[in-house]
């Protein structure tokens, strides 16, 4: 494939709405990727994603906007997961794989009730670009800019309460409610980023590009703007090989990452700073 | 001398594990309460009911009209919280002290605010580093300027110097006595060390699950619960202060 034609792909409508949702999973995702590695909550993630497995399965079965069944389901699942962590009865990485076993159990449950959906379905467990509607373009670009807004309005807080839970309790900022904008935003930014990378794959999303920038030791902020470099390199990249050598674009993306990770790795040790 | 803090019959469990048991003080206006007493006792859990980290199960604390919960600093056990790669400088760290909602920059006011308190505990040069590339005592300073930077009425220590060496050690409790001195800041300072702690406290707290003893320094050499305690020796060696005065550098 030559230039030119790389550059009249670049014109089809389908790879343009790829191209500007999956920015904006990037942005959203390193924005928040810090808050939730730092403070141990990556599974989170991970099990969130689980529970909108079966949120894409229900709405499939209604005939519904995944997006829209989604993300009401996802916030309400990441607060189930946060108070069965609080109560401290069992511990946070068992609540979230019980919620994440049983979403899991019922997303695979409801499509054995409805037959002809399964291709569908399918593809939102892997992700495909080819299913960005011009819709979904527009409540990305809407909850991509709540995610972004509000990690800054709260940046201070949230800061805080990521380094020494106690002292920003102590200092008067509300906790809880810092916990639960953190939860707000990744159930938002997970069900956003189903389309592009899939169920299976959206954790990665979350956790490889701010896991990549902290190899690499450098202030808060600084992380943060390294982690969307990255991000945004890894997506755009990864959709364009996936293109051109008809590869999955999903894996493609979490692989490219994969990759970035290694050669972070490597430089971390080469100038003796991991 | 007003009372900042009165705790009244504070009880509090973990599960079945009794922790407090009917624990009652107070904390006056430019006090300096030591509270002591061994491993497990309950000290860290009384301040961090005290501070609302934790609920009790019966008792309060009643805290005086002019104390809002942003007026009271907390120095938490240093060694929980070094992370070696915590992404942050020690700027950033002592900003989370401050009620501010920047991102992009701290304020004129904060700023000046930040390189005063990191002026008085000497780490003004360290304002650039990484908060997990500080030895044991710089980064018990960055906590401490972190505690300060709001300017508190009373500044809880737990456990602060016992990650430190002698030499630093010394500079610190020289540190905790200027601000009890000279900017009357109240002082709690949670030891499981009486012996350290008791040249530079006014009032001592002793603590086993339950108070065994709580009053003046002066009234310490004759407690006959705390006798029965820890033993006469013990107590009779805890009474002479003139020895450790070397301590206090104003």
């Amino acid at each position: 494939m030559n230039i030119t034609s790389i550059l009249e792909l670049l014109t089809f409508p389908f790879l343009q709405r790829a191209f500007i949702v999956g920015s904006l999973i990037a942005i959203s995702s390193s924005f928040l990727g810090i808050f939730l590695v730092l403070r141990k909550y990556s599974m989170i993630g991970d099990g969130l994603a689980h529970v909108s497995f079966a949120t894409v399965a229900l709405a499939l079965l209604l005939n519904s906007s995944p997006l829209i069944v989604s993300i009401p389901i996802v916030i309400g699942a990441s607060f189930l997961i946060l108070k069965l962590s609080e109560e401290n009865k069992i511990g946070g990485d068992a609540a979230i794989a019980l919620v994440a076993s049983t979403s899991v159990a019922i997303g695979v449950f409801i499509s054995s009730l409805a037959s002809g959906f399964n291709v569908d379905l399918f593809s939102y467990l892997f992700g495909s670009i080819l299913i960005i509607s011009q819709l979904d373009v527009y409540l990305s670009i809407v909850l991509s800019i709540v995610v972004i807004s509000t990690v800054l309005y709260f940046f201070h807080d949230m800061f805080a309460v990521t380094y020494d839970i106690d002292f920003a309790k102590v200092s008067g900022i509300k906790t809880n409610r810092v916990n639960q904008i953190i939860a707000i935003l990744t159930s938002i930014t997970i069900v956003l980023g189903i389309r592009v990378v899939g169920t299976m794959l959206i954790s990665s999303f979350i956790i490889f590009p701010t896991v990549i920038a902290l190899k690499l030791q450098t202030g808060f902020k600084k992380t943060i703007a390294i982690a969307v470099m990255f991000s945004l390199f890894s997506v755009l990249t990864g959709i364009m090989i996936s293109i051109i050598f008809d590869f999955p674009t999903g894996a493609t993306i979490v692989l490219l990452n994969a990759i970035l990770f290694i050669v972070a790795s490597i430089f971390s040790i080469l100038t003796k700073k991991g | 001398m007003n009372d900042l803090v009165i705790a009244k019959n504070i009880s509090l469990s973990y599960g079945k594990l009794e922790v407090l048991k009917d624990v009652s003080f107070n904390i006056k206006e430019n006090d300096f309460l030591a509270i002591v007493g061994p491993n497990g006792s309950g000290k860290t859990t009384l301040m961090k009911a005290l501070l609302g980290l934790v609920p009790v199960d019966s008792g309060i604390f009643e805290f005086n009209a002019s104390i809002d919960k942003k007026d009271i600093g907390y120095l938490p056990q240093s060694s929980f919280l070094q992370d070696k790669h915590f992404p942050a400088t020690v700027k950033e760290i002592i900003a989370t002290g401050l009620q501010s909602q920047s991102l992009f920059k701290f304020s004129k006011e904060n700023e000046k605010e930040i390189r005063q308190i990191s002026g008085l505990l000497d780490i003004k040069d360290l304002l650039s580093k990484k908060i997990g590339h500080l030895s044991g005592g710089q980064h018990q300073r960055v906590l401490m300027a972190r505690a300060l930077v709001k300017k508190p009425k009373i500044l809880i220590l737990d456990e602060p110097t016992s990650a430190l060496d002698p030499k630093i050690r010394e500079d610190f409790y020289s540190l905790i006595h200027h601000l009890h001195a000279h900017e009357n800041v109240s002082i709690v300072l949670i030891s499981h060390d009486l012996q350290s702690v008791n040249q530079f406290a006014k009032n001592i707290l002793y603590l086993d699950q339950k108070v065994i003893f709580f009053g003046s320094v002066d009234e310490i050499c004759t407690s006959e619960q705390l006798i029965n305690q820890i033993g006469a020796q013990a107590v009779t060696s805890l009474c002479h202060r003139e020895e450790h005065e070397h301590y206090i550098h104003t």
